[in-house]
């Protein structure tokens, strides 16, 4: 049923959630998960190497956090790790359009009103958007 | 002479809370810096204090030096033949589109045509390096050559500071026979003192660059050119040897981003007139309209043979601006061509370019050579 599972991961414990809740899934109908971290990138930058610092400084941080989780639950099902560039909402189903995901698991960070209505959900944008079920663990 | 504290204070205040923001936001902190500058001058009444115009004067020559530092030589020899003649026509056209809506439109001065003309040719190469990273098409031969088209576009843009008012003499001829004498002996001086000094707590490395620039912005001043065109031009004489040397440009790039470029920005900021761009906004929109529209007349076409897969998305590219038009507007209104009025037009359609075609290049994105 769930043949390709999408992690969304910023290495926060909602996200941590979210691996689990997948693994137990991937378990059950033999998925293979996808953990994906979005450095989003700064618009309207100053200089290139402004852009490429963001993409070298976090892209190690992500791998570092990726390389912790899978780690951490080696053996128990097969995880691929995956690092893109953007907005995460935008990108997360970009990529999940572009690889025929089955599901996408995503962390709630269970926002304020008042932080939901300046930051925005992700888990909520993803769910408007997405190609496929998604599944929001608190 | 004491300093004073209180502007000192707001200043250094404003600096972190634009940085903040701008993280927040994933959105560069230059902008929230100009408009940092722009509540300083205008809602507080705080005056550009010496040692912040200073400073900003620093940041401006160590902007762009890096912005010369940053372009790929190689990659422009690759691409040369493309990236010359799409790269003239985007500097080109929007310097005579921009230039005819200013001779219709405003009773401005030609030198203020020209370099409000010239503020508005550039492409960003940031601007445009965070798009193609961003849809994963950096690796791609298309992103190649849009990359390198705006190098050109750049080089041309501050070759073109120097034509406002010419006055060239003997200094200029053996400024340029020093600029090409350095070309092979910038790298053997670099690999020196990094041989003999570098890795030292007093970064000899960082102190030599910097000398050289102000020795050389301060020559091509004297030599009828522009500081910043020095500048620019040392920074290419570096680009081979420095980008092997990542360590003294993350060093450069800590000292920029901290201090100088934050500098440079709420200078700019400060020195925006908010009531002449209330007052002149369809002016403000106009120019933007006309660098657009004349980039696209310009340079649609030859995108369309010589980048077929994406014409469109690499035409709005070509259309953004930021830094490079920020520097040279800057340098208009210090060298007495720009009015503070029109240079807050300048500064705002510079701005607003950075923002507006790069939302409109997101939407022809060139899905079809993703992943390709």
């Amino acid at each position: 049923m769930f043949e390709k599972i999408l992690v969304a991961f910023d290495g926060s414990k909602p996200s941590e959630k979210a691996l689990d809740a997948a693994i137990e899934l991937a378990k059950k109908f033999g998925s293979v998960i996808h953990l994906v971290s979005v450095i989003t990138l700064p618009d309207y930058a100053v200089l290139k190497n402004e852009v490429a610092e963001v993409q070298e400084e976090e892209g190690k941080f992500y791998q570092e956090l990726q390389n912790k989780a899978i780690e951490s639950r080696k053996g128990e099902v097969g995880i691929k790790s995956v690092i893109i560039y953007g907005h995460p909402t935008d990108r997360i189903v970009d990529y999940a359009k572009s690889q025929n995901f089955d599901l996408i698991v995503v962390g709630s960070r269970g926002l304020s009103t008042t932080k939901r209505f300046f930051l925005g959900s992700v888990s909520d944008k993803i769910s408007h958007f997405s190609p496929c079920p998604i599944l929001i663990v608190r | 002479m004491a300093v004073d504290l209180y502007p000192t204070a707001l200043i250094a205040v404003a600096i972190t809370a634009a940085g903040i923001i701008g993280l927040k936001t994933k959105i560069s902190s230059s902008i929230f810096e100009v408009g940092a500058g722009m509540v300083l001058a205008n809602a507080l009444g705080i005056g550009i204090i010496p040692w912040l115009d200073f400073l900003g004067t620093f940041g401006g020559l160590i902007l762009t030096f890096l912005a010369g530092a940053e372009v790929e030589i190689a990659l422009l020899k690759r691409q040369a033949k493309q990236s010359f003649g799409i790269g003239t026509m985007a500097f080109a056209a929007p310097l005579v589109g921009i230039v005819t809506v200013l001779t219709v439109f405003t009773d401005w001065s030609w030198q203020a045509k020209l370099a409000g003309g010239l503020a508005l040719t550039t492409t960003s190469v940031a601007v445009v390096y965070a798009v193609l990273t961003e849809y994963e098409l950096i690796k791609t031969p298309t992103a190649k050559t849009i990359i390198a088209v705006t190098f050109v576009n750049d080089i041309l843009t501050l070759l073109g500071i120097n034509f406002i008012q010419t006055s060239f003499d003997l200094v200029t001829v053996a400024f340029v026979v020093i600029m090409i004498a350095l070309i092979p002996t910038v790298p053997i001086l670099l690999r020196k003192v990094v041989r003999d000094f570098g890795r030292k707590a007093v970064e000899i490395e960082l102190r030599f660059v910097l000398a050289i620039l102000f020795a050389i912005s301060f020559f091509a001043d004297q030599a009828s050119l522009h500081s910043v065109f020095g500048a620019f031009v040392l920074g290419l004489i570096f680009a081979n040897t420095i980008q092997q040397h990542q360590e003294i440009l993350s060093k450069m790039r800590t000292v920029t981003f901290s201090l100088l470029a934050p500098a440079f920005f709420i200078r700019a900021g400060m020195l925006i007139a908010l009531p002449a761009i209330i007052a002149n906004i369809i002016l403000v929109f106009g120019l933007l309209g006309a660098k657009l529209l004349s980039k696209f007349i310009g340079v649609y076409w030859l995108c369309k043979k010589c980048i077929p897969e994406a014409p469109m998305f690499s035409t709005m590219l070509f259309s953004t601006g930021l830094t490079v038009g920020s520097i040279t507007a800057t340098l208009g209104r210090q060298l007495g061509y720009l009015s503070d009025i029109q240079f807050s037009i300048i500064i705002a359609a510079v701005i607003l370019s950075a923002v507006v075609p790069t939302l409109i290049a997101k939407r022809f994105v060139p899905t079809n050579i993703i992943n390709k």
